[in-house]
C-alpha cells in the first residue's frame, strides 16, 4: 500500500506506506483518518528535504522499533552514527538544519538523533570562537561578562 | 558577581542565523536534544561561553561537582569557599588527626560559611517571588545535593554535630578508624529536612546514640528518606521503627552485619542492645511502604537464626530488582532461589567485615560455604546482572583464568608446574560469566597464593577477562585484600594489580563506554617501576607520536620474557591443560558463548598485551576511551584521569 505526501512546494511523492510510517506524526494521521486515498500535505517541508527525508526512511524501514536504553548516565553518546547515516548527513549545514526541523516536525526520533549528534561532533574539540563561526552566531558577551564566566567555571579544571 | 542581565532572557539576542539555521537554534528541544550528547566538560568550557542564549540553555545541564582533598587544606576560607558555589556534588576525602583537629575545623567553617550563602540564595528566591528587587546572581548557584565524605582518624562525635548544608539530598559517611564510634542522627535530620538517601558506614563497628527523630520534631510532618543504609551499626530496635513510621517514600534499607554491644565497644554504658528480626519483617510489613531493596543481616554468625527473615523479603518487596547479601547468608540454596525470583536481579551486592575473622572465611576454599565459588558460579550462570558489589567478599582469580596460566611469571621453561588442578569438589572451575551486559563492576580479586596475585599476568588475565567477557561495562572498581585468611601472617600475601603497561591495564580501551576506572593496590611501590609511559594511554595527549614511540621502546624490553612465555605455552599444551574443563550453565537458556571462548584464546599472554597496543597505537586506529572521564589509584573516590597522572607524574611530559 502506498500513500502520497505533498511538499510545501506542492510536490507529490508517493511512498510505500510502511516507509512512510517511520514518521510518528503521519503514521498517527494514517490512523486517525483510516483507509483513504488523499495525499497527505506537510506544509512545513520543502521538497528538497523531503527528499532526503524519505531516503532515510527507505534505509531504515525495516528497523526494529528503539527502545530507550537503560543507563546511569544521563548522557549521550555522538560517536555512534552507523557508517551509512554519517554518509547520508554529509550535507551542507542549512539543510543538515532542515533536516533536523523536519525530523522534529515529523516525529522521526532516529533521524532527530542523527541529526543533533551531527552538530553535537561539529561543536565537539572547538573553541567558542570557532563554534560562533561555524554556526554564525553573534558574541553578545561583554568582555567582563566573559571573563567572569571563565572564573566561575574554573572548577572544571579543578575536579 | 555576574550581571544581572546576563541571564535575563529578554536581553538574550538572536541575530544572524541563516534562515533554517535560526529557527533550529532558537528551539530550545532541538538545542537541549544537541546537548544531550556533549560531554560536561565540553559543555563547561566552550558551549556556555558561546552567546546568552546557550548559557542559559546550558547551564541547567551542568552538573558541577569539586572534590576536597590535601590541596585544599591550609588555603583561606575565601579562596576555597567560592569553589563550592554552585557545586551539586562534593566529594571529601582526607585523613585527620585526633589530637590535631583542624582539618575537621577547617571543613566545619566551609560548611557554615557554605550554609550562610544557601540561606542567603534562598532568602532571596523568596524576596523575588515577593516581587523585592534582589542582589545580584551568581552564574552557577545550584544547591549542593549531595555529599560523599570518607573521613580516617575522625572521632565520630566530631561528626554529630557538624553543620551539614541544608540542601543536602544524599548523604554518604564512611568513617575509618577513630577511638569515638556513637553518632546522633537525630542532628542530622533536623539540619538535613531534604535528605532523601543516607548511607552511615564505620567499619568497626558504631552505635546509634539517641533517638532518630529530633525531640522538637512535629510529628505530623514526614521525613523525605528514600533510603537508609547502616553498615556495622547498633542500635535500638523500636528507635529505629519510630524512626520509619514517618518515611513513607522509603524504598531501600539496607541494615548490614548489624552488632549487639558485645560486638561494638560502646564508649558509654546502655541498657542492652537486643534485635528482633522476624519482629522488624513483621513491622515492616504494617507500615504502608513497599522497598526495592531490603537486607538486615547481623555480624556474628552466633546472632543468625534461622526465623524466616528470607520469605518474608519478595513479599516487603515486590518490585525487587537488586538483592544485598551478607556473606555469611550466602549459601547454595539462597543463589539458587535468587534465580528462581519472580523478577530478574540486575544488582547483586555481598557484604562482609575484612575484620572481623569469625564465621565464614571470605577467602576460603576449605570453608564449608565457599563464598568466592559460588558468587563465580552465580555470574556464571545468571546472565541479568547489571552491577555487582563485592568488595568485602574476595573473588577468586582461578575463575577468570581460563587456561591455567597464572603461573606463567614465575616460571621458566622446564620447571615443573602443577599444570593440572587437584579433582577436590572444593576447587574452583574457570568459567564464563553469563552476565555479559554488566555494566558496573566492584571487585576483590584473591588467590590464596600470594606469590600468584602478585604478578602482571594475574593483572593481564583479570583485565583481559573483564575487557572481553563483560564489553558494556561503564565501572570498574578492581581491588586485592590486604590480608588471606587462610594465612594472615603469611610475608608472601603481596598481592598487586599491575598498573605498568605488561601488566595489560590497557585492555581496558577495549571498553568503548568506560566512565570510571579505580584500581586500588594498597602499596603503590610494590608496583615495580610503574612510570607515566605506562599509563599515558589513559590520556588523549599520551597518544601522539612521542608517546607511541616510548611504548614501542618498552615494548622491545619484552623480547626475553616473550621467548620464555612461548616455551612456557608449549609445555602447557604438551600437559593436556589447553583443554581445561570449563564452568559452564546448566540452564540451557545461557548457551555457552564459543565466540568469546576464542576470544579469550591468549587470555594471561603477553604477547597479546603487546598486539593490543600495537592495535591502539597504530596511526588509523579508531579513538578509543571516548567516554572516560573519572580515574584513582587508591580508595580515593574518582577524579579527572588528567589530575591523578599529574599527580603521580608529577614531573611527567604534558
Amino acid at each position: 500500500m502506498t500513500v502520497i505526501l505533498v511538499s510545501s512546494d506542492n510536490q507529490d511523492f508517493k511512498v510505500d506506506k510502511e516507509v512512510a510510517e517511520r514518521s510518528i506524526l503521519i503514521k498517527n494521521m494514517l490512523e486517525d483518518v483510516g483507509e483513504s486515498d488523499s495525499p497527505i500535505p506537510l506544509p512545513n517541508v520543502t521538497s528538497a528535504v523531503l527528499t532526503k527525508v524519505i531516503e532515510y526512511c527507505e534505509h531504515h524501514r525495516n528497523d526494529p522499533v528503539q527502545v530507550p536504553e537503560e543507563t546511569d548516565d544521563p548522557r549521550k553518546r555522538s560517536n555512534d552514527i552507523e557508517e551509512w547515516d554519517m554518509k547520508f548527513m554529509q550535507v551542507d549545514q542549512e539543510m543538515l538544519f532542515e533536516i533536523i526541523l523536519a525530523a522534529n516536525y515529523l516525529d522521526i526520533k532516529p533521524l532527530l538523533d542523527v541529526g543533533c549528534k551531527t552538530v553535537a561532533n561539529i561543536i565537539k574539540g572547538k573553541t567558542p570562537e570557532e563554534i560562533r563561526k561555524a554556526f554564525n552566531i553573534v558574541n553578545d558577551f561583554t568582555p567582563e561578562e566573559e571573563a567572569q564566566i571563565k572564573k566561575e567555571n574554573e572548577w572544571a579544571e579543578d575536579r | 558577581m555576574v550581571s544581572s542581565n546576563l541571564t535575563d532572557p529578554a536581553t538574550i539576542t538572536r541575530t544572524s542565523y541563516p534562515n533554517k539555521m535560526v529557527r533550529c537554534l532558537e528551539l530550545p528541544e532541538i538545542m537541549h536534544h544537541i546537548f544531550s550528547f556533549l560531554d560536561s566538560r565540553t559543555l563547561g568550557e566552550t558551549v556556555l561561553l558561546v552567546c546568552r542564549y546557550w548559557l542559559e540553555l546550558c547551564r541547567s545541564r551542568m552538573e558541577r561537582r569539586v572534590h576536597w582533598d590535601y590541596r585544599w587544606t591550609g588555603l583561606e576560607l575565601e579562596t576555597v569557599l567560592p569553589r563550592l558555589y554552585g557545586a551539586s556534588i562534593a566529594q571529601v576525602c582526607f585523613e585527620g588527626n585526633e589530637n590535631n583537629l583542624t582539618n575537621n575545623n577547617a571543613f566545619k567553617d566551609l560548611l557554615l560559611a557554605y550554609e550562610d550563602w544557601y540561606q542567603e540564595g534562598q532568602h532571596q528566591q523568596n524576596s523575588h517571588q515577593s516581587g523585592i528587587l534582589t542582589k545580584k546572581e551568581r552564574l552557577f548557584n545550584a544547591p549542593l545535593t549531595k555529599l560523599e565524605a570518607t573521613f580516617c582518624n575522625v572521632p565520630m562525635s566530631v561528626l554529630s554535630d557538624f553543620p551539614f548544608p541544608s540542601s543536602l539530598t544524599n548523604l554518604i559517611l564512611e568513617i575509618g578508624s577513630s577511638q569515638a564510634n556513637t553518632f546522633d542522627p537525630s542532628l542530622l535530620l533536623r539540619q538535613c529536612p531534604l535528605l532523601e538517601d543516607l548511607l552511615i558506614a564505620r567499619w568497626e563497628g558504631w552505635y546509634v546514640d539517641g533517638p532518630w527523630i529530633p525531640r522538637d520534631h512535629d510529628r505530623r510532618q514526614t521525613f523525605s528518606l528514600k533510603g537508609i543504609a547502616l553498615i556495622y551499626p547498633a542500635f535500638r530496635q523500636s528507635d529505629l521503627e519510630d524512626l520509619l513510621q514517618f518515611t513513607p517514600n522509603l524504598v531501600e534499607l539496607k541494615l548490614a552485619g548489624v552488632m549487639d554491644d558485645q560486638s561494638v565497644e560502646i564508649s558509654k554504658p546502655t541498657g542492652r542492645i537486643q534485635y528482633n528480626r522476624k519482629g522488624f519483617c513483621e513491622f515492616l510489613r504494617s507500615l504502608p511502604i513497599k522497598l526495592d531493596s531490603f537486607l538486615f543481616s547481623f555480624l556474628s554468625p552466633t546472632m543468625q537464626s534461622d526465623d524466616g527473615t528470607q520469605s518474608i523479603v519478595t513479599e516487603l518487596c515486590p518490585n525487587l530488582h537488586e538483592w544485598c547479601l551478607w556473606t555469611p547468608d550466602t549459601t547454595p540454596a539462597l543463589l539458587r532461589s535468587l534465580e528462581s525470583l519472580p523478577n530478574v536481579i540486575t544488582n547483586l551486592e555481598l557484604c562482609w567485615n575484612y575484620l572481623e575473622d569469625s564465621g565464614t572465611q571470605p577467602c576460603g576454599q576449605d570453608s564449608e560455604v565457599n563464598v568466592p565459588r559460588l558468587l563465580h558460579q552465580y555470574l556464571c550462570t545468571s546472565p541479568h546482572l547489571l552491577r555487582l558489589k563485592s568488595l568485602q567478599a574476595a573473588y577468586p582469580l582461578r575463575g577468570m583464568d581460563l587456561h591455567r596460566r597464572v603461573g606463567f611469571s614465575w616460571l621458566t621453561p622446564n620447571t615443573e608446574f602443577p599444570w593440572t588442578e587437584s579433582e577436590d569438589k572444593k576447587h574452583i572451575q574457570p568459567g564464563i560469566w553469563a552476565c555479559r551486559k554488566l555494566k558496573k563492576v566492584e571487585l576483590v580479586v584473591h588467590d590464596h597464593e600470594g606469590s600468584q596475585i602478585s604478578t602482571p599476568v594475574s593483572s593481564r588475565i583479570i583485565f583481559g577477562y573483564l575487557s572481553r567477557v563483560c564489553p558494556e561495562l561503564e565501572f570498574v572498581d578492581l581491588r586485592v585484600p590486604r590480608v588471606c585468611r587462610k594465612d594472615p601472617e603469611s610475608p608472601l600475601y603481596q598481592p598487586v594489580i599491575f598498573k605498568r603497561l605488561d601488566g595489560g591495564m590497557c585492555f581496558m580501551t577495549r571498553l568503548k563506554k568506560l566512565k570510571l576506572l579505580k584500581v586500588c593496590t594498597e602499596a603503590w611501590t610494590a608496583d615495580y617501576e610503574c612510570g607515566d609511559v605506562d599509563l599515558n594511554w589513559l590520556l588523549p595527549g599520551g597518544r601522539d607520536a612521542e608517546e607511541k614511540q616510548r611504548r614501542r621502546e618498552k615494548m622491545q624490553e619484552w623480547y626475553d620474557w616473550l621467548d620464555e612465555e612461548r616455551q612456557l605455552e608449549v609445555e602447557r599444551l604438551a600437559f593436556g591443560t589447553g583443554n581445561a574443563p570449563i564452568l559452564k550453565s546448566a540452564d540451557p537458556s545461557v548457551p555457552f558463548d564459543t565466540k568469546v571462548y576464542d576470544q579469550l584464546k591468549d587470555l594471561g599472554l603477553l604477547s597479546e598485551v603487546k598486539l593490543a597496543i600495537e592495535e591502539m597505537d597504530r596511526d588509523d586506529a579508531p579513538e578509543y576511551l571516548t567516554q572516560f572521564a573519572e580515574l584513582s589509584f587508591g580508595l580515593h573516590l574518582g577524579q579527572r584521569p588528567e589530575t591523578i597522572m599529574n599527580r603521580v607524574f608529577p614531573d611527567r611530559r604534558r
